[in-house]
């Protein structure tokens, strides 16, 4: 068996600097000087998955994103991991795309790029975090999909079972390839990339493709214009509490506390 | 006749009984409807194999309409089947708005009903108002819930939204008068055959009482850093009546198996009337699930670290001697 696996990556801003974003005043436009772009961290899983299918199966991986041209530095890191290729799709007149304009455009490149038998992505971006592009690109696409995945297995005869968290469950499905799947942290520990997988990557095909590259694309659908969501204002989220702070040795504190959580709980 | 516009609310199900999260977004749909100039219809939806008993807890539920569509193969959960009926029932009748609690289901349903009908959704909403223009607008969180974003669907319809079970309140509405009832039957499943077989279930693994129902809430973050101290924290709880929870950190390290207890913007939303935060930087999609809370004491060494500016009690601290003082105490 030798499977054609695609996954999707997205470039966000480190989630580990979040709390060094900040807003202009006047402007309210985001200020995100000094903040580094990586792998959206859901993505790495995505990608380890498709390593794992790629080492008992045999198969060829393509990396695919949408994003600024900055992107093709976290595609080469992405390609460090194992992935044989990667497309980027970067185009000014995709800027401002929501969910279902970048699923679109996702889905439009996979097609391109294709046929996969499995399409795998982050179950959610770090920065935006709607969960919503693994189903939409799957809809889009008219082939079956499923999100929150934290366990997959794979037969010789390509039919795969794939667990999906619920409500205090999990349930699980079997389904045949072609599969879109979003896929939750939980699903794998991801690898460390090497010395190794960082200088293959080098000379690993990198594609760019701009809007020109597209034969059929419905421009109605893409960016900001094409968005049916639009975004307003950015407010700083508030949830502001004066705390007091509690000093002395633990065993100080400790009675402290006491004092303030007993009558919250009813005790004496 | 004129029809009046209408709000969904699709009122998901949890073993035969409407989830928690139906009355919560329906307090929202009643507040919403206050500030909207003209007359609105809310609706409920549900999507059952049989939903004659259900369908009598929202007859009184204060809607205007209760659609039941039925159709066997919608006994268990498959994607492809519930997005299916909801998006073909939207289509026909066009609501002006759709909205579904980002469960477990629902966080999958609403964009593929979204793809499906094309439109707009706003995703994780933690408020939904009329804003100085007259348009609707949605709260969303980005980048963690460090910031809020407007969200706004001007040109498609229905106009959808989803929101995290917790997020609204639920509030009195008087009911003052029964909700119609139509049932019909979800036809568009008799000649489909979904490409997802369900061959089996598992229960989840879990430690103790669920975090969003406790109202003592005991969480643990990166700082926890070992399995003594972790275990300290869970006997803490246990004297306190209180459920544990956690960051992702406690996953990532080892420490915890599943996401389950997992609190914040991508995990559960907790408003205990205590909640004590051990160990816990405070980064903004951990506060934005527990920010409700009653009473927050929050423990970390990093006398800098963002939990203390959304606490009331804040203790620059060890959080193993701590605990183990609490425990002589308490």
């Amino acid at each position: 068996m030798n499977l054609k696996i695609a996954v999707c990556v997205k470039s966000v801003p480190n989630p580990d600097q979040f709390s060094s974003l900040s807003l202009d005043p006047v402007s309210k436009t985001l200020i995100r000087e000094g903040i580094d772009s990586v792998i959206n961290p859901a993505d790495l899983h995505a990608i380890e998955l498709a390593v794992q299918l790629k080492e008992q199966y045999g198969a060829h991986i393509s990396l695919i994103s949408m994003g600024p041209q900055q992107a093709q530095k976290e595609l080469r890191m992405g390609l460090a991991y194992g992935p044989d290729d990667a497309f980027l799709v970067s185009d000014r007149e995709f800027g401002g795309a929501d969910s279902l304009a970048t699923s679109y455009v996702l889905a439009k490149a996979l097609e391109k790029a294709g046929p996969f038998d499995l399409i795998i992505l982050g179950n959610e971006s770090a920065d935006g975090a709607t969960a919503h592009v693994p189903s939409q690109v799957g809809i889009i696409m008219g082939l079956p999909n499923m999100t929150d995945i934290v366990g997959f297995s794979l037969d010789e005869n390509g039919k795969t079972r794939v667990k999906k968290r619920l409500q205090g469950r999990y349930a699980i499905y079997e389904a045949e390839l072609p599969l879109v799947i979003g896929v939750a942290k939980d699903i794998n520990k991801v690898r460390t990339a090497g010395m190794r997988g960082v200088l293959g990557a080098k000379n690993k095909p990198l594609t760019v493709w701009s809007v020109e590259n597209f034969e059929d694309l419905d421009k109605t659908r893409i960016g900001l214009s094409g968005s049916p969501t639009q975004g307003g204002e950015y407010h700083t989220a508030s949830f502001g509490r004066e705390a007091t702070e509690l000093k002395g040795s633990p065993e100080e504190i400790a009675s402290e506390l006491s004092n303030i959580i007993r009558p919250i709980l009813g005790r004496e | 006749m004129i029809c009046k516009k209408e709000i969904w609310i699709y009122a998901e199900t949890e073993s035969q009984k409407i989830a928690p999260s139906y009355y919560e977004l329906l307090g929202k749909a009643h507040e919403l409807k206050e500030s909207l100039n003209e007359a609105y219809e809310i609706v409920a939806v549900i999507l059952s194999d049989s939903a004659e008993e259900v369908s009598k807890e929202l007859r009184s539920s204060a809607v205007d309409r209760v659609y039941c569509l039925e159709h066997e193969k919608l006994g268990n959960y498959n994607p492809e089947y519930y997005a299916a009926v909801l998006s073909e029932f939207a289509k026909k009748h066009k609501p002006e708005m759709l909205w579904i609690a980002a469960s477990a289901i629902g966080g999958e349903l609403a964009p593929s009903v979204a793809a499906l009908l094309n439109t707009g959704l706003a995703a994780h909403c933690v408020d939904i108002l009329i804003n100085d223009k007259g348009e609707l607008v949605h709260l969303v969180p980005a980048f963690g819930g460090k910031l809020l974003t407007e969200i706004l669907v001007p040109k498609t319809r229905p106009i959808m939204a989803s929101v995290k079970p917790g997020i609204f309140r639920e509030r009195e509405i008087a009911c003052s008068k029964e909700a119609e009832l139509v049932f019909e039957r979800a036809e568009i499943l008799d000649s489909m055959e979904s490409r997802f077989k369900l061959v089996e279930e598992q229960e989840m693994q879990s430690s103790g009482l669920p975090v969003e129902k406790a109202e003592v809430v005991l969480a643990g973050g990166r700082g926890i850093g070992n399995t003594q101290t972790w275990e300290k924290l869970k006997e803490l709880a246990g004297r306190l009546d209180g459920a544990v929870g956690y960051t992702r950190s406690l996953v990532d390290i080892g420490l915890e198996e599943n996401e389950l207890n997992m609190i914040g913007s991508s995990g559960k939303s907790v408003r205990p009337k205590l909640y004590m935060g051990f160990g816990i930087s405070g980064a903004s999609h951990h506060i934005s699930g527990i920010k409700d809370s009653g009473t927050i004491i929050a423990v970390n060494t990093d006398d800098e670290a963002d939990i203390f500016d959304s606490s009331d009690y804040k203790i620059v601290a060890d959080c193993d001697r701590i605990l183990s003082a609490l425990l002589e105490v308490l």
